[in-house]
């Protein structure tokens, strides 16, 4: 059966060889451990790492007779007698566009109904942010990155050319997902990641040295405190006034601001990614 | 009648991904891979567009052009460090 | 037994990619691997959650000119259920590959033996 799916892929590929591992280069590799009880050291690590993959082998295949029994026993799939549509769901359909006022139900949901969960999150990605600078953050060449990370690279021409015009249509685009979050699919979390990934286009096409002339470390932290804070400002005054004490008007425009506050954490966690594992630095 | 043509382009696509699928998992070479990873993007966006045709629902395609971005900036972004590598590996023969 | 399967196909879809992931976490011992299974975990949450919601003959939770009429859209929950995974997901994935960069640059591999047997004789 091997030799037959090797000489088919052999036909379709003109005879390459199919290289069973793969190699990837370590600067300083460390040597393997050869202390006086060599070999039977060795010995031991076969035997055990034949052990762990049959024992590894049987729990997944325990899992997975565990896992089947239940989805064969689910409840009928795509009925609406289902024990999950209840009057939660009814009132969130309902009423999402007087209380919220929010078109996209979804949207009114998480960030209205259950709100405190979106914050959740919103504090989830700063801290992730948080951690990932602490880890990663290197000034100059005081760590031994390699030099063919591609973060010196010259500038591609074709790609700069494309980017002068594809750049500021995604802009555009994401600007106008994050705006129409409670009208139409779309909302906080994509419209953030359409403009990280814009910028991080930006960064690719011409350097990260132009981005952090106008995305400075204090724009960064200002834009990531201010998104979070004024998340935590417009849910205060859902708490202060009670949930029902808003008008539908004064709901869409809080909608609204706490969407593009999100927005702004979102894109920033995703520059922020991008340029701390390129370069160690923003 | 254009359900049934949508219907039938939408499983030849799939038998083409599938078909991508062998090079994606066989290619040697990093290259190989990543335009296997190129050429499903593509089909997966045909896909989209032809599923909100036959669905009829027009947010599908706001998926599409998000998809098509983000393939576009992760191929852009591999064979930048991809160019890197192979520049290093050349200076220092 | 075919039509509970053919029935219930994406729950068996999900529950399948879950094992297969957990499968490859469990087996490989390159760190970024492990990492790439935590996704493909987390991607099969998704796909159970999100199938969850789905009635029959109803359309997507955006309010058209039918009005707030509920017979009309699907449940929203899962969808914000998602949401959430998704956004757990991420994180843990970006957290977790700092560290294995941390790790590179300090051990020099990404391999689990080889890792061990570098600690190992760090310490003697």
């Amino acid at each position: 059966m091997k030799k037959l799916f090797s000489s088919f892929s052999a036909w379709v590929d003109g005879q390459k060889p199919f290289p069973l591992k793969t190699e990837y280069p370590a600067q300083n590799r460390a040597p393997v451990l050869k202390d006086r009880s060599g070999r039977s050291d060795r010995e031991k690590l076969r035997i055990f790492s034949r052990f762990y993959t049959v024992c590894c082998l049987m729990i997944c295949a325990l899992i997975l007779f565990a896992l089947l029994s239940m989805a064969v026993s689910m409840p009928e799939f795509g009925s609406d007698t289902n024990p999950t549509v209840n009057e939660v769901s009814e009132h969130y359909v309902g009423k999402a566009e007087s209380e919220t006022g929010a078109e996209n139900v979804i949207a009114g949901m998480i960030l209205n109904y259950r709100g405190f969960d979106t914050f959740g999150e919103s504090c989830v990605l700063f801290l992730a942010v948080c951690c990932v600078i602490q880890l990663l953050w290197h000034t100059g060449g005081s760590a031994d990155t390699r030099s063919d990370s591609g973060k010196d690279a010259a500038p591609d021409v074709i790609l700069s050319r494309v980017c002068q015009i594809v750049i500021p249509c995604v802009l555009c685009f994401g600007i106008c997902v994050l705006f129409n979050g409670h009208v139409s699919p779309g909302g906080g979390f994509s419209g953030g990641s359409t403009l990280g990934a814009a910028l991080i286009l930006f960064a690719v096409a011409y350097g990260e040295k132009d981005v952090s002339r106008f995305f400075t470390r204090r724009v960064f932290d200002f834009v990531r405190i201010a998104g979070l804070a004024i998340y935590a400002l417009m849910f205060g005054v859902y708490i202060f006034q009670g949930a029902n004490g808003i008008s539908s008007d004064l709901a869409h425009y809080i909608v609204l601001v706490i969407d593009i506050a999100v927005g702004l954490v979102v894109m920033s966690t995703m520059y922020g990614f991008y340029s701390f594992y390129i370069r160690g630095d923003l | 009648m254009e359900k049934q043509i949508l219907l039938w382009t939408l499983i030849a696509f799939s038998v083409f991904i599938l078909a991508l699928l062998f090079r994606l998992i066989k290619g040697p070479d990093l290259s190989d891979r990543m335009v296997a990873v190129n050429a499903i993007n593509t089909l997966i966006i045909a896909s989209i567009c032809l599923l909100s045709r036959y669905l009829q629902a027009d947010y599908l395609l706001d998926v599409a052009l998000i998809y098509a971005l983000l393939g576009f900036m992760a191929s852009a972004l591999l064979l930048r460090i991809l160019i890197a590598k192979k520049k290093d590996g050349r200076d220092k023969e | 037994m075919l039509e509970t399967i053919i029935e219930n196909r994406y729950t068996i879809t999900a529950v399948i990619l879950f094992t297969l992931g957990f499968g490859n976490l469990l087996l490989h011992q390159n760190l970024i691997k492990k990492v790439i299974a935590f996704n493909i975990m987390d991607a099969s949450t998704f796909l159970l959650l999100a199938t969850r919601g789905f009635i029959e003959g109803r359309s997507a939770a955006i309010l058209t000119e039918g009005g707030a009429n509920t017979g009309l859209y699907v449940n929203p929950i899962p969808a914000g259920l998602v949401l959430t995974g998704i956004v757990v997901s991420v994180s843990v994935s970006a957290f977790s590959l700092a560290l294995i960069q941390r790790i590179y640059r300090r051990y020099g591999t990404v391999d689990l033996r080889e890792l061990l047997d570098a600690v190992r004789k760090e310490k003697v």
